[in-house]
Order: structure tokens, then sequence, then C-alpha cells
């Protein structure tokens, strides 16, 4: 799915480990609906009868669900690299991103973890980053901020 | 200066080993749920086959991932590569964006409670720094120019 090269520092929002393994298992997700339908169509057929109406129905819904994998993927995938510190702000990505100025920001408060983002306007971000140590030095050195 | 991989999840290897563990774990398992869905619809019929096949072949990305998932580093760039089986993620960070390496460590909460996990911070010239997770921290550490 392609390379990325880095160019500010990318933060995976938890343990990169357990979500590289949830990425990993969400194909298996259509595999399994395919296969408990046609699991389902077998013992029918077993007990002497398949219903070509639920042949379809699971067909279609083998569809549907394969057609939602690259969601899938791609919300678990934005939280592998979910943010990334720029010099002119956060770029949050959950699906979709979302970029944050460094103007907006108001306070940034590291709390037992997760990393607490304030905005001007009283929005509260809470990032459940992983290495909040290392975040919040990352903040310090990119947005020169002293404390 | 060679090339060297380490493992996310297992040791230190060169990329050949990778490769080699990458088709033999994709042709093992295909041809694995092959056997067992003829066998079974043979014995039983079709469907049942089809949704053993499905079932046993299904694994496939989560074992590549475990075996082959692993941070290349090359002498231009470092990439961290999270193989999929049928798709892959690459992370490349450029060899003059690195200042230098070092090993922390602390807790994550996971379903079962805290656990104790290890990993790199890989300083960024005036970036700050990027946390990346393998087995063997200190090596990788090691051979990023330790810490700055």
């Amino acid at each position: 799915m392609g390379r990325r090269v880095v160019e500010w520092p990318v933060y995976p929002r938890g343990n990169p480990g357990g979500l590289g393994l949830v990425l990993a298992l969400v194909p298996y997700s259509s595999f399994v609906l395919a296969g408990l339908t046609l699991l389902l169509l077998g013992l029918g057929e077993l007990a002497g009868k398949v219903d070509w109406e639920a042949v379809l129905g699971g067909a279609l819904w083998f569809v549907v669900n394969t057609a939602a994998l690259p969601l899938g993927y791609r919300a678990v995938s934005s939280l592998i690299e979910g943010v990334v510190v720029r010099p002119d702000g956060l770029e949050v990505r959950l699906i979709r991103r979302r970029f944050i100025r460094v103007e907006e920001i108001s306070e940034v408060e590291a709390l037992d973890g997760e990393v607490v983002v304030r905005t001007r306007d009283g929005r509260e971000l809470r990032l459940g980053v992983f290495d909040r140590e290392g975040f919040v030095e990352t903040l310090r050195e990119v947005w020169g901020l002293e404390s | 200066m060679s090339v060297r991989c380490y493992r996310i999840f297992g040791g230190p290897t060169g990329p050949g080993w990778i490769r080699r563990v990458r088709i033999a774990a994709s042709v093992g398992v295909t041809l694995f749920a092959l056997a067992a869905a003829v066998e079974v619809g043979w014995l039983a019929n079709w469907y049942l086959g089809a949704a053993v096949f499905l079932l046993i072949f299904g694994v496939l990305p989560a074992l590549v991932h475990l075996l082959c998932s692993h941070v290349r580093v090359e002498p231009e760039r470092v990439v961290i590569v999270r193989d999929f089986g049928f798709f892959r993620r690459e992370l490349e960070i450029p060899r003059d964006l690195i200042e230098g390496a070092e090993v922390a460590s602390g807790r994550v909460r996971t379903r079962e409670g805290e656990r104790k996990v290890r990993w790199i911070r890989v300083y960024l010239r005036g970036r700050g720094c990027l946390p990346v997770v393998v087995r063997d921290a200190e090596g990788l550490a090691r051979e990023l120019g330790g810490p700055p």
C-alpha cells in the first residue's frame, strides 16, 4: 500500500505491535464471514436441502463486507501513523486528516496514558500516543517551547 | 555496508531470510488450505471445503506480519516495513535525517493489564524523535549510532 517518507516525527496512537496485529486481522473478517456463510450452506446440503436465497444473500454479504475492507484497513492504519508533529501544528489522522495549527493550541498536558491538547476555543483533544515522554520532548524541540 | 533487518517480532536477520520465509509462509498456508479444502470437500461437500479454505487462508496476513515485519537498515535510509501479505506499508526515514537512537522502556495498557514494552527513540535532526518497536532494540539503536 505504498511507501511514505518521514519528514516530521510520526507517532502511533497506542502500541504499534498490537495495532499491527489488528491490521493483519482486518482482511480475516471478510474471510470468516464468507467462510461462515459457506459453512451454513454446506451443513444445509448435508441435511438434504440447499437454500439458493441464502447463497445469494451470502454472496451479497461477502461483496459488501469486502468492499468495506479498505475503510477498515484505513481506519486501523491511520492509528499506526496517527499523529505527525509538524512545525506549524499537529496533523491527527483518524480515517480523515485533521490539522490543528500551533496558534490554535493553548496547552499540552501529558497525563497518565494520554496527552491532552487544549485549543484556544475551549476544545480538548485526547491523544493516546505511544511514547508520551518522547512526544512531549518532540513538541518542545519542533515548536521551540520552553516547558 | 550490508543491509540488516531488525524484525518487529523476532531477532535480526538479512533481507534474504525474510524473502524466503515470506514465500514459504505464503505457499505453505495456501497449499495447506487447499489440501484441507479438497479433503473436506471430498468427504462432506464443496461448500464446507470452500469454507475451510477461506478460514485457513485468512490467517496468512497475520502470519506474514508476525514473521516478516521488520526495520530495514540500508546505507541511504531506514525503512520500517509492515508486511501483511496482501498489502504492505512502508515508512522511510532518510539516513541524513537520523541523528542517533536510544533505547527507551515503559508500560503500556493492554486488555490483560499493563505490560512492559521496550522501543527505541530515533532522533531526527532538529525534529525531535520517533518511536520504533523492534525485538532487538539495543542492536538497532547501536546500528543507528547510539544516543545523540
